[in-house]
């Protein structure tokens, strides 16, 4: 059974035309079901597992790549459960897991290819494609249990921790450096060089790449992580790929 | 397949990238094929092929299937395979390998062991004397 949470901002009337072509599909395809709007009063947590109890298999978030990054933590912890995806503004996320937008993704739900795919863990927060961390001193990454560091010798590096990026990554030169099912997340140190008019640019080129599965991220000041763009996590912070967590429909334009 | 014609490594088959801005001490044991453009201190390890940058200053003793040097190393070579010196190669420590190319122009301060015959054996077995109790002991070098 299908269960779509749709998010609070599609209750805009700018949506209704988009929401009602997306429900039209789902009903031509027969893949339509029970259908809940996200507010502030209600977590997402307790929604999804309340419809799993209720038989729910499929969730389906409905909405942007905010609202993909709200849901998927809720329908990982879950066993047997598939994730889905419909977004309705172009999208990032969408494009890696080659879905297009609105209701041309409803074909792509409807064909049901699915993929079990690795997710990020920072401390207990659950992250899809990137971790960032923002540009300090001393900042440094203890691999392997404390066996080797990693650390940027200027101190000003771009770093981020990679499980499926669509970050300013050199992927010309290496393909598939970020691959969500090959069990590792991607620490990615980009250098900044002057570019044009005297502005910083990164120098993918001189990028460093290292697969890590579990690394702990230390600094001598607080400094402040943000996975998915969204979630903030503070240092010391511990991050590690969960292996084949996540079960969720893609198509077949994915880049991975 | 993993070399292109001039013998560089392809970076479609390369796992870990160390580059330029980037410092790694301690313990690195990859699992894929390295490059390293960047500073490293400790030991280097991998069960692919190694591929040491011109700008590349490494002082790590070194294992690997195969090792391709262009900068500078200090520290010693375990290679199961084939070591290659560039010509702006430096390195500064002794070399166990199966086969051995130097380039004119690159300088090597070490012993050199070319085990033809394949019976290379792990660092820990051949290099490194051990005491009566069976544990290395610094001063059983001295």
């Amino acid at each position: 059974m299908y269960y779509y949470l749709y998010d609070s901002f599609l209750s805009d009337k700018k949506y209704a035309q988009t929401i009602a072509k997306i429900e039209n599909r789902l009903i031509d395809l027969g893949i339509n079901g029970k259908v809940e709007k996200m507010s502030v009063l209600k977590s997402i947590r307790e929604v999804v597992d309340d419809n799993i109890r209720s038989g729910a298999d499929t969730i389906i978030a409905v909405g942007s790549d905010k609202t993909f990054s709200k849901v998927f933590p809720a329908v990982a912890n879950q066993n047997g459960v598939t994730f889905g995806y419909i977004p309705v503004e172009n999208s990032t996320i969408a494009k890696m897991l080659g879905i297009p937008v609105a209701e041309k993704a409803c074909d792509v739900l409807s064909a049901r290819i699915i993929e079990r795919i690795d997710i990020g863990k920072v401390n207990d927060q659950y992250f899809f494609s990137t971790l960032e961390v923002p540009e300090a001193s001393n900042i440094s990454l203890e691999c392997n249990g404390g066996h080797f560091n990693i650390s940027s010798i200027s101190k000003s590096d771009h770093i981020q921790i990679c499980n499926l990026s669509y970050a300013p990554i050199d992927t010309e030169r290496r393909k598939n450096v970020c691959n969500p099912k090959d069990g590792y997340l991607e620490a990615v140190f980009t250098p900044k060089e002057k570019g044009a008019f005297g502005k910083d640019k990164l120098a993918t080129k001189k990028q460093s790449v290292f697969p890590i599965r579990k690394m702990k991220i230390v600094s001598d000041e607080i400094v402040s992580l943000v996975a998915d763009g969204e979630t903030i996590v503070k240092t010391p912070a511990t991050v590690e790929v969960l292996s084949k967590k996540l079960s969720i429909i893609v198509g077949k334009e994915r880049k991975f | 397949m993993f070399k292109n014609q001039e013998g560089d490594l392809m970076e479609k088959d390369t796992e870990t990238i160390i580059g330029p801005s980037v410092k790694v001490e301690g313990d690195f044991h990859g699992e894929g094929s390295i490059v390293v453009e960047g500073q490293v201190t400790g030991t280097l390890k991998t069960n692919q092929d190694l591929k040491i940058g011109a700008n590349a200053k490494i002082k790590a003793d070194l294992e690997a299937e195969n090792i391709y040097i262009s900068g500078e190393v200090v520290g010693d070579l375990y290679v199961k395979g084939k070591t290659e010196l560039k010509s702006t190669a430096k390195v500064t420590g002794n070399i166990k390998t199966k086969i051995i190319s130097i380039e004119a122009g690159a300088s090597l301060n070490g012993n050199c062991v070319c085990d033809q015959n394949g019976t290379m054996e792990l660092k820990e077995d051949t290099q490194k004397p051990k005491s009566r109790s069976g544990k290395n002991d610094k001063s059983d070098i001295l």
